[in-house]
């Protein structure tokens, strides 16, 4: 990579923030330490120290679009806040070509009492607009921020939405080679989060580079060539979307006591995927090929079958709203998703069969049981299910002692996210049908994205969409 | 590490900062002039009401009530609050900006935090709507004065250069304060009692000439003495104010200037950590 290729090169970038108990002890850290040097004495620290970042180093080309992904206070805003020059490094370098236009946080440096035309041309200054410049670039920013007659009422009296509208139609219309967009742009509505992505992608082919910060995990994976994972200030994986974003949720969903070891395992990844073909280099042209590549090691080696399909099983992703109702008689046991082949796994391919099982263990004789299942999504709304019977006449005699399996095959004709599973069995009694034992919520499992996904909403019908041109003749 | 945009070894960098971002600082200024009457139904005419009704009040308490007298020869009721008015513009300037520089910097988080801009440029943002403020006032004064001293001298026209020689010390004032006011947050409450000591050890509200002489000395080292002396000389009096003075005063002021910049610019890199 020759030095005019780069757009942003941060080496070995680190910070350390000073907490001080008082603004003055800031002050006497600046000045006392070097007193006491002065006159032999130790140096006194005024203050506690905390690493947000720790020696972090990537490189980013022209025209590269790169998300980078961590949990909450895993470093990402002090990253792009020294990106963008608002903070100063401890220790390492940034590099930047050219102009970089921010948008971090909610509406980014604009002054609250101003009004938005004011905030505009301010905002424009700072980037280094000349007069003339910003004049013929004011309608432009306008038309895209659409907030009307309110750009001469302060900001103050603004919406989020219109906030984060005018100061992201700032930050395009200033020409940046970098534009930084922080999680910002989820405030806007949908129509406008698309617009900005339609412009993001015009902004990119003009060959500026594009760094996004995103908790949702599909922007990333649609609109990022390259993905940064970023855990307790350092960088843990750097690779393809597809390689980072399923690494982030695992990191995402792991009890506390676990977290040390599955980051050690991602950086172990990554660190081989790295040496195994150039994960940081990625041309848009062979982007599936890239994919292809980034199936963990363990699998390549297998078979084929394997290869196809990529659904894994990840430890951490364990449901925390589980429900169990108090058992009479039964009791559900070993509930588990897998393959056809019969591996277990709780990430699924899309489209994909897989079978849902669990054991019921019958401390009493019960008659009309009937085992069912329900898929829920993560806000609770039932999808669909089964029972293994239509009603309780149809159901089994089960004696006590026996032990039932049930096996649910299902495909997993669904958008990509989480999605929640039910278990229950019921008898007929005395008074109707009840509950011999129920678990709400007893496993989740994700569905992984798919980027040559057409069907639109949470099930997947399988419509098949077919165009033709019916011209006169 | 110092990570200035200027050498701060050059004298003239307080000044650089003016003038590399001319723009910036006219809007900044533009905006807090509009800004303070925003929502109010006369908007800027109050920048005209307010110092004429200053000026109908001071006549009026000192000038009848009172009836002070600038010096002993005069009868007329009106002087002695149009020199007065002429030496309080310039305090109010000083005390203004003085005032509101304790808080410039951490009224806004934004500046430090968000965006990448020049902080060093608050300070002449906030001079430059001290001098609107003050050009108001002075018109008022030079429309009114000659029906109180029947004459408008000529010297009137060298009153910018007074106060072109008072600004190194206003600015330097500003850049300490907000940089100081960052850090010690009980200076904004101090600053409001020491502008105010300043006011009344100035020969503003009487003449220099009512301090016994042996003392009158100390009266110079107020820093605004210099210069109400010579606002007051150009306006009312018609005499040249003291160039030996004035320039003894620019000097001193524009090496504090350097200083308080250079201050700013070291301490800003904290701003940040408690902003």
């Amino acid at each position: 990579m020759s030095s005019e290729d780069f757009s942003i090169r941060v080496e070995g970038l680190s910070k350390r923030y000073e907490i001080y108990a008082q603004p003055a002890e800031r002050l006497k850290q600046m000045i006392l330490p070097r007193l006491q040097r002065a006159l032999h004495r130790p140096a006194r620290t005024y203050f506690n120290e905390f690493w947000a970042l720790r020696g972090v180093s990537f490189d980013v080309r022209k025209g590269e679009t790169v998300g980078i992904v961590g949990r909450n206070g895993s470093g990402k805003s002090t990253l792009l806040q020294m990106i963008c020059g608002t903070l100063n490094s401890t220790l390492g370098t940034v590099a930047v070509n050219g102009r970089v236009a921010a948008l971090l946080e909610l509406g980014a440096g604009f002054n609250p009492e101003f009004t938005g035309r004011e905030n505009v041309r301010l905002s424009g200054l700072l980037y280094g607009l000349s007069e003339q410049e910003l004049n013929a670039r004011f309608g432009a920013i306008l038309d895209f921020a659409e907030i009307g007659e309110f750009i001469d009422q302060p900001v103050k009296t603004y919406s989020s939405g219109m906030y984060v509208r005018l100061a992201f139609s700032v930050a395009i219309n200033v020409s940046p080679d970098v534009l930084v967009v922080d999680e910002a742009l989820s405030v806007g509505d949908e129509a406008f989060q698309r617009k900005c992505f339609a412009r993001l992608d015009a902004i990119r082919d003009a060959g500026a580079t594009v760094l996004f910060v995103s908790h949702a995990a599909g922007t990333v994976v649609e609109l990022c060539d390259r993905a940064i994972l970023l855990d307790r200030g350092e960088m843990i994986a750097d690779g393809a979307p597809g390689f980072v974003v399923p690494r982030y949720h695992k990191l995402l969903y792991a009890p506390a006591d676990k977290a040390a070891a599955v980051r050690e395992a991602i950086r172990q990844e990554s660190i081989e995927g790295k040496i195994g073909g150039g994960v940081s280099v990625i041309d848009p042209g062979n982007r599936l090929d890239t994919l292809a590549d980034e199936v963990p090691a363990e699998v390549n080696g297998v078979e084929i079958r394997e290869v196809e399909e990529s659904a894994y099983f990840d430890e951490a992703m364990r449901p925390h709203s589980t429900v169990r109702y108090p058992s009479r008689g039964a009791s559900i046991a070993a509930p588990r998703i897998e393959t056809r082949m019969g591996r277990q796994v709780n990430v699924l391919s899309p489209g994909r069969e897989y079978v849902y099982t669990y054991d019921v263990l019958f401390q009493t004789t019960a008659v009309g049981v009937r085992l069912g299942m329900m898929i829920k999504t993560i806000t609770g709304l039932e999808l669909g299910g089964a029972a293994t019977a239509p009603n309780p006449a149809g159901g089994m005699l089960v004696s006590a002692g026996q032990r039932l399996q049930a096996r649910f095959r299902f495909r997993a004709m669904l958008a990509p996210g989480v999605y929640f599973l039910n278990a229950g069995v019921t008898a007929a009694g005395p008074e109707g049908e009840t509950y011999l034992d129920r678990i709400i919520d007893v496993l989740m499992f994700r569905v992984m994205h798919d980027t040559e996904r057409v069907a639109t909403g949470t099930v997947d019908f399988h419509v098949l969409p077919d165009l033709s041109v019916e011209g006169v003749s | 590490m110092t990570t200035s945009a200027y050498r701060l070894t050059d004298p003239r960098s307080p000044y650089l900062a003016l003038t590399r971002h001319f723009a910036l600082v006219v809007q900044m200024a533009r905006r807090d002039v509009a800004g303070r009457y925003r929502g109010s139904f006369a908007g800027l005419l109050w920048s005209f009401f307010n110092p004429l009704l200053m000026l109908a009040i001071y006549t009026f308490v000192f000038g009848v009530i009172f009836e002070s007298r600038w010096n002993a020869q005069t009868t007329n009721p009106f002087q002695y609050a149009v020199v007065l008015f002429a030496g309080l513009n310039i305090n109010t300037l000083f005390s203004e900006c003085a005032n509101r520089a304790t808080t410039l910097v951490v009224e806004n988080p934004n500046f430090v935090k968000r965006v990448v801009f020049p902080l060093e440029t608050l300070t002449w943002s906030t001079l430059g709507s001290g001098l609107f403020h003050l050009c108001v006032s002075t018109i008022v004064l030079l429309a009114i004065s000659p029906f109180v001293t029947g004459h408008l001298s000529w010297t009137a026209i060298l009153f910018p250069i007074v106060v072109i020689c008072f600004l190194p010390f206003v600015a330097g004032t500003v850049w300490l304060l907000a940089s100081l006011g960052v850090y010690l947050r009980d200076l904004k409450q101090a600053t409001g009692i020491v502008t105010m000591a300043l006011m009344f050890l100035a020969p503003i509200l009487y003449p220099a000439t009512l301090i016994p002489e042996r003392y009158r000395f100390a009266l110079y080292f107020n820093p605004l003495t210099i210069i109400a002396e010579a606002s007051q000389n150009v306006l009312i009096w018609g005499r040249l104010p003291r160039w030996d003075h004035l320039a003894v005063y620019v000097v001193i002021a524009s090496l504090f200037a350097w200083f308080a910049f250079s201050w700013f610019e070291r301490t800003r890199k904290g701003f940040a950590d408690v902003v």
